[in-house]
């Protein structure tokens, strides 16, 4: 039988319905295409949506990035600064006079409690920030905690900014069961939940209470609504019941033409490459063979192309921005010594690359300017082939993909995170490239606090990179989303994965 | 009876072969270890989840389990949602009737009457009409008919809302969320359920009998609706219980087109995510539900037609 549920209150149904103009002036609606499931939960967030709607509700110590000047970098969080004390212990000094959505104060007691539930062995979460060897989590006083590592965490804000290390409210969770903690969110953040309509929406009110709220905040109620299909997303923006969507390239025409929406282009740090498989292929193993097939693309012909035109993002290696090496360029399109280069390999007449493997639609379409681009050199590429997600995965996991394309992001900015793409011992890596220098420097990163010397390793490990590519560096993906024009402060966060809700604001 | 119990013997076949099927498929297919650990973990990682859950012991073990568990109703945890599998599919089931229960309805009040007029008005401008909807109905893919409908009354007339489900506001509101799926759901068994009306109905008035009742002076409207209809609805009730399969199909993908937060999503998603407990449950759940279905349509059959239960 038919089932409608008619017990919502008439405040909020008017507030929701738009029928009242001043509640529909603040509430901003934003749409991510996956479901979430998990939203009281940071540390086991799975997919993106997860972690965009937890940072609207929990903050971590420190955060990478500021929705205002839509800059990169590490900045204060709920830590206002911090101090490295020797190689592994830090001490981190955390805002004063911070409550939870629940009341309770926010201390190092709360910061205690939230990464040591986190690192407990028996928590089913799989998240990165496991992999921190932080040994010990020590309150000094109220507003002091200690971080102490087995080595060196050189990294340690950039690892503290994740979902991994969002602080939750020690009194709510202590005795928690997961299954409730999973919709039962209580943490610091711009916004507190006001209702969870599964498969659907999140619906969220402002915390008063926050403490990064500026003048421009007026916000009452952020949505985070679920629509798994882009054409129903997109026209629920351009009719005006939603405000943020991230779009495809193809659809931006339609949304300059439309007065009341506008397009957001935004750098990303997701990066289209394609990668090698030097297993599969024999006559990949020779790194000239792989500088040939770097030299043989034009890459500006494809910013042109796929990333409206915006030549800045083409890339060096797979190292991001702000950490590329200066003395490197970006390989230039000279398909002559490309030629010439598999040539002195010993393949003066190219060779057959079956299949380039490719699992998203924005990927088949650069994978189709490389296949061709390669043809030019002789290098012959049977098929560009989509894999559906699950049999991509299947591969991943069994390091057997052929030579594939996708968008490849890091989550964290730092070299060794981006480095990691390419390392052995990553699951799913099947590119089987493996230079012992790389991993001597890629290790030593890892344990190196010092900066000079990090830079060093930074340096040598794109100069490898550089000489002897595992992949085909493309350029970082832009994003672009289609706003509703009376959204002001919109930055999208690069890594795609969460955003800094507390900037957004209404024009009047 | 003895019919009734033999089908029932069919259906449990039926769905132990689909839960074997689900099985398998969901184990050849994919590696949810990927999916959970995501594409940054390392080896190490997705070794010690692979042995957590199990998936390095044998396949016959991990298959009897999973029979085991499955033939009581308890198809393990959620790998995404770490919670029993059942409920999640309980909660959605209602939300997924909301929209498949009136769908069918509707199916059924327009294909009988228009099946019917069809027949009797054979080769008139409302039989072609309904001819060539139908026809049209059947042929669309019902995504693209979902999109199209968004774009004209959600975008351009703006009558409707687009997509999502509306449990506040006035009756009025939460209804107009409605109206799209119902409509995008329903027209694939509306058509194909008036033209079988129509071809059965042209047999049926073509009978000796339906010829010897009229010669004899039955007012026409009895012909029609006691004489005839009774006689057509026979092979309509089995292919009504078929189109519910159709309905479900079209389900997965009404539900995403219009961010319906039903079963069908909930199965896409799955699927997707690689989260085999709840594809088994639902696939299962599927089979099931067509075996019941069909069940009832034999025992209706029965009821219309008493030679098949004796025969």
């Amino acid at each position: 039988m038919k089932h409608v549920t008619l017990t919502a209150t008439l405040a909020a149904g008017l507030a929701l319905g738009g029928l009242s103009a001043a509640y529909a002036q603040t509430t901003v609606t934003y749409i991510v295409n996956e479901r979430a499931d998990i939203l009281g939960d940071p540390p086991r967030n799975v997919v993106f949506a997860e972690q965009y709607i937890s940072k609207a509700m929990f903050e971590p110590l420190v955060f990478d990035f500021d929705g205002r000047t839509g800059e990169s970098g590490i900045r204060p969080a709920l830590a206002t600064h911090w101090e490295i004390i020797d190689d592994n212990t830090w001490h981190f000094f955390l805002r004063e006079g911070v409550t939870f959505h629940n009341g309770e104060p926010f201390n190092a007691e709360a910061v205690k409690f939230s990464i040591e539930r986190h690192l407990d062995p028996d928590f089913p979460s799989t998240d990165k920030f496991r992999d921190v060897p932080i040994t010990e989590v020590n309150v000094i006083d109220d507003y002091t905690v200690e971080f102490v590592t087995d080595t060196p965490v050189p990294i340690l804000p950039q690892r503290l900014s994740r979902n991994g290390a969002f602080i939750m409210a020690p009194g709510h969770y202590a005795d928690l069961p997961l299954d409730e903690a999973a919709v039962s969110p209580v943490g610091t953040g711009p916004y507190k939940l006001e209702e969870f309509r599964r498969d659907d929406r999140v619906i969220m009110t402002k915390n008063e209470d926050w403490w990064g709220w500026d003048e421009n905040s007026n916000i009452d109620r952020l949505v985070i609504r679920m629509i798994p299909e882009l054409s129903t997303a997109f026209s629920e923006v351009m009719a005006g019941n939603a405000d943020i969507v991230r779009i495809t390239p193809d659809l931006a025409d339609v949304v300059e033409a439309d007065p009341n929406v506008d397009l957001v282009v935004a750098p990303t740090l997701v990066r289209a490459v394609t990668i090698f498989n030097l297993d599969m292929y024999p006559e990949l193993q020779d790194p000239r063979v792989r500088v040939a097939l770097n030299l043989a693309i034009d890459r500006e012909a494809m910013v042109d192309a796929f990333a409206f035109g915006q030549h800045e993002l083409i890339s060096t290696t797979l190292i991001n921005p702000p950490h590329e090496h200066p003395d490197l360029e970006p390989y230039p399109y000279d398909p002559d010594r490309a030629r010439e280069l598999l040539a002195e390999a010993g393949y003066p007449d190219g060779f057959r690359i079956d299949t380039i493997d490719v699992m998203i639609p924005d990927s088949f379409e650069y994978s189709e300017a490389v296949a061709q681009f390669w043809g030019q050199i002789g290098v012959e590429v049977g098929e560009v082939r989509r894999l559906e997600s699950s049999v991509m995965r299947e591969r991943w996991a069994a390091r057997t993909l052929s030579v594939a394309s996708f968008a490849w992001s890091a989550a964290e900015n730092t070299p060794e995170t981006d480095a990691w793409a390419v390392h052995d011992d990553r699951q799913t890596n099947s590119t089987h490239w493996v230079r012992e220098d790389f991993l001597d420097a890629y290790r030593e990163i890892t344990q190196t606090v010092d900066p000079e010397r990090r830079e060093e390793l930074n340096r040598k490990m794109q100069e490898i990179l550089y000489e002897d590519p595992p992949w085909v560096y493309l350029y970082l993906v832009p994003a672009a989303y289609a706003v509703s024009n009376r959204i002001e402060g919109y930055n999208p966060h690069p890594s795609l994965l969460v955003e800094d809700w507390g900037s957004l604001y209404v024009s009047e | 009876m003895r019919f009734i119990l033999q089908r029932m013997g069919q259906g449990l076949i039926v769905i132990l072969a689909a839960l074997t099927l689900a099985f398998i498929l969901m184990f050849v297919i994919g590696d949810p270890v990927t999916m959970i650990t995501g594409a940054e973990a390392s080896r190490d990682q997705a070794e010690r989840l692979r042995e957590q859950l199990g998936f390095n012991r044998p396949l016959v073990v991990q298959y009897f389990e999973f029979m085991l568990g499955a033939v009581q109703g308890d198809f393990g945890v959620s790998y995404r949602h770490q919670q029993p599998v059942l409920p999640l599919l309980w909660e959605r089931l209602s939300r997924s009737a909301e929209i498949a229960v009136p769908a069918l309805l509707l199916a059924l009040l327009v294909s009988i009457p228009a099946g019917i007029v069809s027949a009797l008005r054979r080769n008139s401008a409302i039989d072609y009409t309904a001819r060539v909807t139908a026809l049209v109905g059947q042929a669309a893919p019902n995504f693209w008919v979902a999109i199209m409908m968004i774009v004209l009354f959600a975008n351009i007339l703006g009558w409707l809302p687009s997509s999502g489900r509306e449990t506040d506001g006035g009756l009025w509101k939460q209804i107009s969320h409605m109206i799209l799926p119902i409509i995008a759901l329903a027209l694939l068994p509306m058509a194909y359920l008036t033209r079988m009306m129509r071809s059965t109905m042209l047999e049926v008035i073509n009978e000796d009998y339906i010829r010897t009742a009229r010669a004899k002076g039955a007012p026409v409207p009895r012909v029609v609706y006691i004489h005839a209809l009774r006689n057509a609805m026979i092979p309509y009730v089995t292919i009504t219980a078929l189109q519910i399969g159709n309905l479900i199909a079209g389900s997965m993908v009404v539900e995403s087109v219009f961010a319906w937060p039903g079963m069908g999503r909930l199965l896409m998603d799955s699927i997707r995510t690689l989260d085999i407990p709840v594809v088994a449950a639902g696939l299962s759940f599927v089979a099931a539900l067509f075996v019941v279905l069909n069940l009832i349509a034999d025992i209706c059959y029965v009821l219309l037609d008493p030679r098949v239960g004796k025969s």
